[in-house]
């Protein structure tokens, strides 16, 4: 029976396979999030306790913040009208087609550990689909890739296996960015899943300057990505092994190792899509 | 039996995996259809595999089958030393824990590199092997201890020993 088992398993046609996988998650999900969100308010709990001393002057800091930040909104949304204003008269359409999913990271690694992952807690329930961006307010961490009904995986930007076209937003330049993997040295890490390997950006032409510093974006091919998500900044520059193009290492802009409320990115197709015809 | 493979697949899911081991995770999966092996007759302990590695496939990127594949061969070279062995003794989950840890990781490596879902270099896929063996033989005593005390609540350890003709 188990043979059998073994054998159905191993031959099961792909969308039966992954309704298999799906329903399975869907299982899980209510206690996986459920535990989840228990860690979290133990850890808040605990931050809490060991952050007493310091939280009246943290909080004078956050009312001057707040007042600093309420007058830049005011002149963003005098900036925003106006823009809209422009717009208008120049006859162009919303730009933004993009609409933001705020999730929660529940879970970090898959079972095995042969992938960088996380687990969200939103799925196809609340219009995720495979193949979406999931962006932090800092820049892109990475992209949808099995998703069920009430959760989703994400395989992170530092996995080999990601690859996103991207560009050096000074000077347009192309390239391809694969993620640099967990070194199996380096400074120690509470967070295991930290990459400490920088990731690289592949096939840029030899001629070009590369900086460092230099700002690193998704160029928008590919239909994953839409077009000018930070990604990160150029470490090093240098020449591949094979002499045929250049090859840069990149500092990613979103922290991976601490990853807690990510946002995933749908309507971006559509939106790429027009800036390609502009 | 199925509550401690959900039980452990949850747990196995939360742990974050360890760096300096290749991001090898403590296989509780593995040591529990161990358990089952080294501790039941072939028939549970091949279902205890089954479960144990379709559940880790489903709860992450592995194609179905692959894992459940590698622990019934686990569970299944494990059996057959199952009435020459000491379940009890902290020695033997140790001893199979490490073995199989490595071999199964080896094992599913294979599976993944020939349908192009992994490609590590040697160095990592060493340290990955060796360090599910080194977590392998941590987990097994403890996945061991707590399953035999299930077993023992539960009221199964006796047949288990009537089973094996010790009583």
């Amino acid at each position: 029976m188990v043979v059998l088992g073994v054998v159905v398993l191993l031959n099961l046609p792909l969308p039966a396979s992954l309704r298999v996988k799906s329903e399975s998650r869907d299982g899980f999900a209510p206690f996986q999030n459920g535990l989840s969100l228990a860690v979290q308010r133990g850890r808040e709990w605990l931050a809490w306790v060991a952050e007493m001393k310091s939280r009246e002057a943290e909080r004078n800091r956050l009312r001057d913040q707040v007042a600093v930040l309420r007058d830049r909104i005011l002149a963003l949304e005098d900036a925003k009208r106006e823009n809209e204003q422009l717009r208008r008269q120049m006859g162009f359409g919303q730009r933004s087609a993009r609409r933001l999913i705020p999730c929660r990271a529940v879970f970090r690694g898959d079972t095995t550990g042969w992938w960088q992952t996380i687990r969200l807690n939103r799925g196809a329930a609340d219009g995720i689909r495979p193949e979406m961006p999931v962006i932090t307010a800092d820049g892109l961490i990475g992209k949808t890739r099995e998703v069920s009904d009430r959760a989703c995986e994400v395989l992170l930007l530092t996995d080999p296996n990601c690859r996103v076209s991207c560009r050096l937003s000074r000077t347009g330049t192309f390239g391809i960015l694969r993620g640099g993997g967990v070194a199996l040295s380096g400074r120690p890490q509470i967070e295991m899943l930290c990459s400490v390997r920088p990731a690289r950006l592949d096939y840029l032409p030899r001629e070009e300057e590369v900086r460092r510093g230099d700002e690193v974006v998704t160029s928008g091919l590919g239909g994953v990505f839409p077009d000018g998500l930070p990604v990160g900044c150029v470490v090093r520059g240098r020449i591949d092994p094979s002499g045929l193009y250049q090859r840069a290492d990149i500092a990613l802009a979103a922290d991976i190792s601490a990853l807690d409320h990510v946002f995933v990115v749908v309507g971006n197709h559509g939106a790429a899509a027009e800036r390609k015809g502009e | 039996m199925a509550l401690a493979v959900a039980a452990a697949g949850f747990l196995q899911a939360m742990f974050p995996p360890v760096r300096i081991f290749g991001q090898a995770k403590a296989p509780l999966l593995l040591s529990l259809s161990l358990y089952y092996a080294l501790s039941r007759p072939a028939g549970v302990a091949m279902a205890a595999a089954f479960l144990a590695g379709f559940l880790q496939d489903a709860l992450s990127f592995v194609p179905l089958g692959y894992s459940a594949f590698c622990f019934a061969i686990v569970a299944a070279v494990a059996g057959r030393f199952r009435k020459t062995v000491l379940t009890e003794a902290v020695v033997t989950p140790v001893f199979f824990g490490a073995i199989a840890g490595a071999a199964a990781t080896l094992g599913l490596y294979v599976l993944l590199y020939r349908s192009d879902l992994a490609c590590w270099p040697a160095g990592r896929l060493l340290a990955k092997t060796a360090g599910a063996g080194i977590l392998g033989a941590a987990c097994a005593p403890a996945v061991f201890a707590l399953a035999g005390r299930l077993d023992r609540l539960v009221g199964l350890a006796r047949e288990v020993e009537e089973f094996d003709g010790l009583e």
